[in-house]
């Protein structure tokens, strides 16, 4: 199964290569329990900095569409096909907006809403 | 005299081979790409006018053919010339490294021309293969057991023979040199694995198979050069230096074989080499 990253594209790096795994699931291309490369190995390969498949391996593995298992490697997880069609990132944006609409209809102001985003970020730690 | 005869046969035949049967091979090979694969049709092939290339291919057949007259005026020497085994060892080892030159250059050659390769390279895609690489993809556990058990024995051998005081041995040295270059050859073997792609047009298979050459090629070649020390030590030790030329000669030989195979063309899928809008 081939991977193919667009580096002129707007859809940051990570996103792609997270996209494309999900796609290659889904498409059962790859399937419970096989191997994935290394993350070196992806990134020699596609040139891209180690971090940014780091990143991606990351964010699979929150997603369980991954699973890391110590030395032995990275592996596809057995739920992978159920999890490749939740996306979290379009979740976050409809829940926030859902939230952001409550509040403006409330007369809270824009700026007000950062700063208390902001606030509620930091005092969870991140 | 037997032993020098002996000699002087194994020394023609490390002349021929490396001087002279695998250069003919190559060239070969470099005028078939150059005439079958030409610039207009494969652009990517090429970084420089195809005269370029046909220069380098002039250049080592004139420096193989200076090799190989200068080797047979030396064995014409040898043979009118009395003298002693270890000038014949010298003798085999220096002309050997005179007889890779050549083969030096031509791959320092390659790598100038997979970096303008990767510079001239506009693609703004880049591809990889969703599938894990590790060593046993290209060499059988079975040849790397072999080339274990080898390394295991030499140890055995070393530490065998350094209970004796032979005078001429360099003890636990030998196994910090055999593990050294065991290590070097791993470190090779594991850049090629895992590591980056120094031509950015070769397909995804073509690399597998240039992977399983180079791996299986470095694998026999740790078993060789382990074997080599090895029947040095024991040839010495048996009082039998006499015969420690011939088996070097023919050592530097089965080295040529081995590390040649590395040139090989016939795996290549050149329709990679094509412009995007030849490729169909």
């Amino acid at each position: 199964m081939e991977i193919i990253i667009d580096i002129e594209d707007s859809v940051p790096l990570f996103t792609q290569l997270i996209e494309q795994i999900k796609k290659a699931v889904l498409r059962g291309e790859i399937g419970p329990g096989n191997a994935l490369p290394s993350i070196r190995q992806l990134a020699n390969d596609l040139e891209l900095n180690n971090k940014t498949v780091a990143k991606a391996y990351r964010l699979l593995e929150r997603d369980s569409v991954i699973q890391t298992k110590g030395y032995r490697g990275t592996f596809i997880h057995p739920d992978a096909m159920v999890n490749s069609t939740v996306d979290l990132g379009s979740w976050v944006t409809k829940t926030l907006s859902g939230a952001v609409t409550a509040l403006q209809d409330a007369g809270v102001t824009d700026s007000e809403i950062r700063i208390a985003f902001a606030d509620v970020m930091s005092s969870h730690g991140h | 005299m037997t032993n020098h005869f002996l000699f002087h046969a194994v020394f023609l035949g490390q002349i021929l081979l490396i001087s002279f049967y695998y250069p003919r091979q190559l060239l070969g090979k470099m005028g078939f790409v150059l005439e079958n694969y030409p610039q207009d049709q494969y652009p990517r092939l090429y970084t420089k006018p195809a005269e370029h290339y046909r220069k380098a291919q002039k250049s080592f057949r004139i420096l193989n053919r200076a090799i190989l007259i200068a080797g047979l005026v030396l064995l014409a020497v040898l043979v009118n010339y009395p003298r002693s085994g270890e000038w014949d060892k010298a003798i085999a080892t220096w002309y050997f490294l005179l007889q890779f030159f050549p083969f030096l250059l031509l791959d320092i050659k390659s790598f100038k021309e997979f970096r303008r390769m990767r510079k001239a390279n506009t693609r703004g895609t880049r591809t990889a293969v969703l599938q894990r690489r590790g060593l046993f993809n290209f060499v059988s556990p079975a040849l790397f057991a072999i080339a274990i058990i080898t390394y295991v024995a030499y140890i055995f051998l070393i530490v065998h023979i350094n209970q004796f005081d032979y005078p001429w041995f360099g003890g636990y040295t030998n196994i910090v040199a055999v593990t050294l270059l065991n290590l070097f050859f791993a470190g090779i073997v594991l850049w090629h694995v895992y590591g980056k792609k120094l031509n950015p047009h070769q397909a995804h298979e073509d690399r597998l198979q240039q992977t399983e050459i180079i791996a299986k090629a470095l694998v026999f070649t740790s078993i060789a050069a382990t074997l080599f020390i090895s029947i040095s030590i024991v040839l010495s030790a048996l009082d039998l230096r006499h015969l420690q030329p011939a088996v070097q000669s023919l050592y530097f030989q089965l080295l040529a074989v081995l590390c040649l195979q590395v040139y090989r063309t016939d795996y290549i899928n050149f329709e990679v080499y094509k412009n995007d809008a030849q490729v169909t």
